[in-house]
């Protein structure tokens, strides 16, 4: 299938390498990394541990630049974080704890220049999508890791940008907290249509949320395979039982399976 | 467990730690009455407490005590406002820079490690006996715990809460008002109290050295002429303001510090 020439790319990179000195020595994380993510898609990386997959993310957030190559937002090279387009869940929680559910929220959206009557309104409406409007009062420390995860979320969703990145959102859930969470983010992201890259060591939430997943080799991560997910969102919780299911996670595993063994000798 | 009941014991418990320490007191001061009493010791090294309370009665009628009670209240108040807004704002300053932090932290942290009352005499020369140089040594001395704590309590703001605002906005300002000075408030609240403390006890020293006037020459005073109930009761007064302001300052508690 040739490719729509209207499709715009919301995020790329072109012939990526990333290095990083530690004591003396070089190591390249990334290696000769080429990757257009297209507007609206949900795309996961995923790899085995230190392939360098959250390094793509933080390049794509503007956290790091690009040791070689190039890494844009829509036509603009990325120089640093884009308030504007591009939200970003991190793995870590990091919610004041000096504020409350709801001041976290608002100072979120003082941030990015909401006025102070709209705020509110607003941070109720999000913190209500993804289930937390009755902890609005609470103090960070008086919630769950899952709630905390939630408030993230919701805060990430509320800027409104066209883009969202997530570094393992829920790696530190567990089983079960983590699969209702994606159930309510399949939901969420038909909804608001956003352009969506996370990071996950999850096969099945792979599988389950991306419309593309990118395999990556063990270090330095080079592009092993793309494997697409043709189910439509909102998936329902139905598709984790359903044979497509099973034959995606299938194909996933066995691009994966080697890289594992090598990452771990 | 109820929440309630948990309220209940925690405030039986601190009733009976209240109680323990009022008998702590008490047994103090029963002792102090019975080596007085018993002619133990000198009345010059420890006068009997019924003729310090006599004293003490006797200096809060003169309006002589009240000038030197005034002058040392002011010239702490003065001091510690000088260490307070001189350690923020540099302190503060100094936090923001990886670089500056490395090559300031030590000096200041040195600095604050010396006896300052070294200086005593220096400072003396410069601004005479008034006033003004107990507030300056009080000054001094109050700023480095102060401009340590502000300076550490802004580098050592997580990396993680400076990224997540940078994902957010441009505008610094608003980083500083919403996240770093929050951030910072815990561990400058504690430099604060410190400061306090120092400035309160150079201050004091001060006085005792080279004044006119102040808590600290009346107690220095009444120990060179050999009146020790006198000086014993402007102690007590040292003591009483000390406890109080002391039961003030840990009222400031973090907001974060509630969850």
């Amino acid at each position: 299938m040739l490719q729509d020439s209207k499709t715009r790319m919301a995020l790329s990179v072109g012939q990526l390498t990333q290095t990083f000195q530690s004591r003396g020595e070089s190591r390249t994380v990334l290696s000769d990394i080429s990757l257009d993510i297209r507007e609206g898609e949900v795309l996961c990386l995923l790899g085995p541990s230190g392939c360098g997959k959250s390094t793509l993310l933080n390049i794509f957030g503007g956290f790091l630049t690009p040791g070689t190559g190039i890494a844009k937002c829509g036509d603009d090279p990325i120089t640093g974080p884009r308030p504007g387009d591009i939200a970003f869940v991190f793995q870590e929680s990091v919610l004041f704890p000096w504020a409350t559910v709801i001041e976290n929220m608002e100072t979120a959206l003082e941030f990015r220049g909401v006025p102070k009557a709209q705020r509110r309104e607003k941070a109720m409406t999000y913190l209500a999508q993804v289930g937390v409007d009755e902890f609005a009062q609470h103090y960070p420390g008086q919630i769950s890791g899952g709630m905390k995860q939630r408030v993230a979320l919701a805060a990430a969703l509320s800027l409104e940008t066209p883009i969202l990145l997530m570094d393992e959102p829920f790696a530190a859930l567990d089983e079960q907290t983590r699969m209702v969470l994606g159930e309510d983010l399949s939901r969420l992201l038909t909804q608001t249509k956003k352009t969506i890259v996370f990071v996950t060591h999850s096969l099945n939430e792979a599988v389950f949320m991306a419309d593309r997943i990118v395999v990556l080799t063990a270090r330095p991560g080079r592009i092993k395979g793309i494997i697409s997910v043709d189910e439509p969102h909102p998936r329902s919780p139905d598709f984790m039982t359903s044979d497509s299911f099973s034959a995606i996670r299938r194909d996933v595993y066995s691009l994966l399976r080697d890289e594992i063994r090598k990452a771990d000798a | 467990m109820s929440t309630q009941a948990t309220k209940d014991q925690s405030q039986a418990r601190s009733h009976f730690d209240r109680g323990v320490q009022l008998g702590f007191i008490l047994l103090l001061l029963g002792l102090w009455y019975a080596v007085t009493a018993f002619g133990y010791v000198s009345k010059l090294l420890l006068p009997s407490p019924q003729s310090v309370v006599q004293e003490l009665s006797g200096l809060l009628t003169k309006s002589d005590f009240w000038f030197d009670v005034w002058i040392t209240l002011t010239s702490i108040i003065q001091a510690y406002g000088l260490a307070v807004v001189a350690g923020v704002v540099l302190g503060s300053l100094i936090g923001q820079s990886k670089f500056a932090y490395d090559v300031f932290q030590p000096i200041f942290a040195g600095a604050f490690a010396i006896p300052l009352i070294i200086i005593y005499p220096m400072i003396l020369y410069l601004a005479g006996i008034g006033p003004l140089s107990k507030i300056l040594f009080g000054a001094i001395y109050g700023f480095l715990p102060v401009a340590l704590a502000a300076m550490s309590a802004f580098a050592n703001v997580p990396a993680k809460w400076r990224r997540y605002a940078a994902t957010l906005t441009t505008n610094q300002w608003l980083v500083t008002r919403r996240v770093l000075i929050p951030a910072a408030i815990p561990e400058l609240l504690s430099g604060l109290r410190i400061s306090y403390v120092v400035t309160f006890a150079s201050v004091i020293a001060g006085e005792m050295i080279a004044a006119f006037a102040g808590l600290g020459r009346v107690i220095s005073y009444n120990a060179e002429v050999l009146e020790p109930a006198r000086m014993y009761a402007a102690i007590m007064v040292v003591i009483a303001f000390a406890a109080l302001v002391n039961s003030l300052m840990s009222r400031l508690q973090p907001r974060s510090e509630r969850a």
